[in-house]
């Protein structure tokens, strides 16, 4: 051992402990638009903590100003049919988009990735069950579970989160058998089993953390599709009910005054798309960040 | 890494050990569709002697790696039987076999495929002994860097991740998360195919070292039959899903008794031109069969220079006997080879 | 001896990386003599196969020939237009690669491909095409070579899409035929089969080749010269004998040793090289095999060394050489070879 411990004695050990994680950091970092799409996104989520303590005015507050007023310095982003003030409602919808789209995708991976995982790592029966059943939510069309489970629910903000995941964990689910059937075939899990790792730690100690970027992904790039969804649903009358502004509500108030007052939908709009497009902006940086295809 | 090397004759203690692993006609078979199966390993026997080294050679689609993968348990056998001394392992399951794994551990030939990009080296090497719950804490870290070393690396790569190693590293750390358990059995699948040439006698030598340190016993499992002569006590050779002959590594090149092993030796590249260039290659005529629907009689009788048709040799299955002492082979005209 | 017909000099091929370029190929110069069989050996990232692929100017990006010549019948390779090089690749140079699989296109069967290699350079009609494609794959002693011709790649085997390849490879009877790991992918039966066929044809067409392989063994059967590459730069060539009876770089030498051989008559424990081959990144001053050579003294360290002529036609690398190394250091009795065992200039002692 005395050569090995003279090379270890004058080699001096590097601190740095570059994790594929941290690679990835790095990369998204380098990405522009991601960039910008999360600076936007962290200031969204600022406007929607602050709109729970302070906004301009009351968002519900009617007839502050007068009815279907443009924007003016006081009123920023003018006014709605009720005369209330656009800016607050939106700062308060920003609060609804987030807790939609967020909170249906914290469910749909909590729905999707067990199930996947189990379909996935064990195949056989129980494969072809869980395959079976995501194929018959998939024949059924979104909008229709998602209006029949409102109708029954009741329409509020958590039966509207469980209706858009009724209509979307299969995605997840299925992404997560995938990579879970690919996964279980690589040397590593093979490698795991023979170490003698109980099912358990096979699932969450070494399939789950490999499959971890594209789970992280399809759930970033789920967020907006579900605030599109409620926005949708809001926009058909069966989303969040009033007061609560919605995005989508808030559109559909406004497409009713389009000729006369079009800021009113102009700013819901806007609000809508530049979230839309920063999620998935967030969501492709992301993908270029994790997928290990990209690396070199 | 840095014992002094010394030149010395490595022959264990020698063939009267007792068994550590039988393996008793064990088949594998894989369905491929429309009710046609892969008839990957179909009927094996052979032990594995207390710290001997059994070599495993086959070319590619033989069956060696499935095989392997029978033996260390971590794929089901279609029928037959596999003892770790007097426990049957494949009728074990669920808890009881896993509580087995900790005897049979094995080694993989790619050594970026083999560990787990997400763990740090130290959590892959520990891995063993938290599942199995040996240890845990400041000992389990004082075993880890203690692996660490043996296989030759430096003790503090603990934290590091597998990416940032060379394929040698690599293949020192999967042989250090082998070792953690103090196994009896090693399976060498493949384990220095994919490393550089001056890299995979490095690992030969740490292998040799390893054992003789701390009494293992290997199966090891390679095209290259120059690689598994060296390391061997003993050469088993696969075709077509058995096994054709097995006999002293010595004694399988002076004396080879199935022309499969003969045409075996004459392709290997010596490198020495001199007796590379005066070699004469046996060549055999054909491709190897498909293991869905291998040959009647005798596997190899389709490209067999000696093969005396139809009969015996495309009728009757030629059995695995002894022919000299402990030299056994399965051909009708092993005298003739 | 016949003039070259390749000579390359100075031959420089750089990678861009993200921390800086990278040379692959570092000032390489050899000559290819018409009808001969020069192998070129190395280990993984020693500049072996970059060099195949400069000569033919298909370096992959993000790499680039940065430097050197390459002439073939005067003209330099890697001057002439776009258009010229692609007329001689094939024509005049032909390449065959490790995967046969990936070399052929899948959806089109394999004698029409063959065909292809003819007709895109206007060496035969469609009819004389298939005519000569049946009698390649027969040269290539594919059986039925008459119906083979019309099989898709997927339909042969490893060894006969190999085959197939090297039919193809001499399709234009070119003067040089790079074979870059040809065999690697095989099974030793069919790498036998592959080594002796190319040697057949090296004999009786006269096409001189350069064979590229990290296998001793292959090029002591194929080769009548050898040049041996380690980290981008040749540190040895000659004669096949003489590099094998009498190695003078010690990386050679070792490297020879580290080999375990299949008619080895008792057990010996591999003389294993230490250490790993460097970053290319940054190599080490002075001598690249330093780092791991036994016979090192200090001018290694800091001193490049020349490729120099030690006996006839043999060049190494080497401030020592093994002839020194075998005299003053008792290099044939030498067990321990780890990094300056012979010359007593060990690693705790030079790095600061």
């Amino acid at each position: 051992m005395a050569t090995a411990a003279a090379v270890v004695a004058v080699r001096p050990i590097e601190p740095e402990q570059a994790s594929l994680w941290s690679d990835a950091w790095r990369r998204l970092r380098r990405n522009r638009f991601a960039l910008v799409a999360s600076i936007y996104l962290l200031l969204l989520v600022a406007v929607a903590l602050i709109s729970t303590v302070w906004t301009p005015y009351r968002m519900s507050a009617v007839g502050i100003t007068e009815t279907y007023a443009p924007p003016t310095a006081a009123h920023l982003l003018g006014s709605d049919e009720l005369g209330r003030d656009i800016l607050s409602r939106l700062m308060v919808g920003a609060q609804v988009s987030l807790i939609v789209g967020v909170g249906t995708q914290i469910l749909v991976l909590a729905v999707g990735v067990p199930i996947g995982l189990l379909a996935g790592y064990y195949r056989g029966w129980l494969d072809q069950i869980v395959t079976f059943i995501i194929n018959v939510f998939y024949g059924i069309p979104d909008l229709l579970v998602a209006m029949i489970l409102v109708f029954i629910l009741g329409p509020s903000l958590r039966n509207i989160i469980i209706a858009i995941v009724a209509t979307r964990w299969m995605d997840m689910a299925r992404l997560v058998r995938g990579q879970a059937m690919s996964l279980r075939e690589r040397e590593f899990v093979e490698a795991g089993r023979a170490a003698g790792a109980r099912p358990i730690k096979m699932l969450f100690g070494h399939i789950l953390p490999n499959a971890l970027g594209p789970i992280i992904v399809q759930a970033t790039l789920g967020i907006p599709a579900a605030i599109l969804f409620e926005a949708f649903l809001s926009f058909l009358g069966v989303g969040v009910q009033p007061p609560t502004p919605s995005w989508g509500s808030m559109a559909n108030e406004g497409v009713m005054a389009i000729q006369y007052a079009p800021h009113m939908v102009i700013a819901p709009s806007i609000a809508l798309s530049l979230t839309l497009m920063a999620f998935n902006f967030l969501g492709d940086g992301l993908r270029d960040a994790l997928d290990p295809r990209s690396r070199r | 890494m840095a014992q002094p090397v010394r030149r010395q004759d490595l022959r264990p203690m020698g063939a009267s050990a007792p068994a550590l692993v039988r393996v008793e006609n064990v088949v594998k078979h894989f369905p491929v569709g429309f009710g046609t199966t892969v008839k990957a390993v179909d009927g094996v026997s052979f032990e594995i002697r207390q710290g001997e080294t059994l070599g495993l050679v086959g070319e590619s689609g033989c069956g060696k790696s499935t095989l392997g993968r029978l033996v260390a348990q971590l794929l089901p056998v279609t029928s037959g039987r596999v003892f770790l001394d007097d426990v049957e392992l494949t009728r074990l399951r669920g808890e009881k076999l896993r509580q087995q794994r900790r005897e049979l551990q094995i080694i993989f030939q790619d050594p970026f495929a083999s560990l787990d990009p997400r763990m740090t080296v130290g959590d892959i090497i520990a891995e063993p002994l938290v599942n199995f719950r040996v240890m845990r804490g400041k000992k389990l870290n004082a075993r880890v860097q203690e692996l660490l070393r043996v296989v030759g690396l430096n003790p503090y790569f603990n934290n590091r991740y597998p990416h940032e190693f060379s394929g040698g590293q690599r293949q020192r750390i999967g042989i250090a998360r082998a070792l953690a358990l103090n196994p009896r059995l090693i399976v060498c699948d493949e384990a220095i195919s994919a490393l550089d040439v001056s890299i995979q006698a490095q690992i030969v030598n740490l292998l040799e070292d390893l054992q003789r340190e701390f009494r293992l016993t290997y199966l090891f499992i390679a095209h290259d039959l120059s690689v598994v002569r060296h390391i061997s006590d003993r050469v088993m050779v696969m075709y077509l899903g058995k096994i054709v002959e097995i006999a002293d590594s010595l004694e399988i090149y002076n004396r080879p008794k199935h022309p499969y092993t003969k045409a075996l030796l004459s392709a290997i590249p010596v490198p020495d031109p001199r007796v590379q260039r005066g070699k004469r290659l046996i060549e055999l005529t054909g491709e190897i069969p498909s293991p869905i629907n291998p040959p009647s009689g005798c596997r190899f009788h389709t490209r067999c220079p000696i093969a005396r048709l139809p009969t015996p040799c495309a009728e009757v299955e030629p059995q695995l006997e002894d022919k000299v002492r402990g030299h056994m082979a399965a051909c009708h005209f092993s005298q003739e080879v | 001896m016949a003039a070259p017909i390749l000579r390359v000099r100075n031959l420089r091929t750089q990678f861009s990386t993200d921390q800086g370029p990278v040379t692959a190929v570092d000032n390489v110069s050899f000559d290819l003599y018409p009808g001969e069989s020069l192998g070129i050996v190395g280990e993984s990232g020693s500049g072996k196969s970059v060099t195949a692929l400069s000569i033919l100017r298909l370096v992959p990006d993000p790499g680039r020939t940065v430097g050197g010549s390459v002439l073939f019948h005067e003209q330099d390779l890697l001057q002439v237009s776009d258009e010229e090089i692609r007329e001689i690749r094939g024509r005049d140079i032909a390449m065959i690669f490790q995967d046969p699989q990936s070399s052929l296109n899948p959806v089109l069967r394999t004698g029409f491909q063959i065909d292809e290699a003819m007709l895109a350079h206007k060496q035969a009609t469609p009819r004389q095409a298939r005519t000569r494609t049946i009698e390649l794959l027969r040269r290539v002693r594919i059986p039925a070579a008459e119906t083979r011709v019309r099989d898709f790649p997927h339909q042969l085997s490893g060894g006969m899409r190999q085959r197939a390849m090297i039919a193809m490879g001499l399709a234009n009877s070119p003067a040089i035929l790079i074979a870059d790991e040809p065999t690697t992918a095989l099974d030793v039966t069919v790498q036998a089969q592959i080594l002796e066929l190319l040697g057949d044809l090296n004999r009786e067409l006269g096409t001189a080749i350069i064979m590229i392989t990290h296998n001793m063994g292959v090029v002591a059967g194929l080769c009548s010269r050898v040049i041996v590459m380690y980290a981008g730069q040749i540190v040895e060539q000659g004669p096949v004998d003489q590099i094998f009876d009498q190695p003078q770089h010690p990386y050679t030498w070792s490297l020879l040793r580290s080999i375990p051989r299949v008619d080895a008559v008792r057990h010996e424990r591999l003389r294993s090289i230490e250490g790993m081959a460097p970053d290319l990144l940054h190599p080490p001053a002075g001598c690249r095999f330093h780092p791991r050579c036994p016979f090192r003294i200090e001018k290694c360290l800091t001193d490049e060394p020349r490729l120099e002529e030690i006996h006839p036609g043999q060049f190494a690398s080497c401030w020592v050489s093994m002839d020194r190394a075998r005299a003053e250091m008792n290099a044939n009795n030498l067990d321990d070879i780890s990094p300056g065992a012979a010359s007593g200039l060990k690693p705790g002692e030079i790095i600061p």
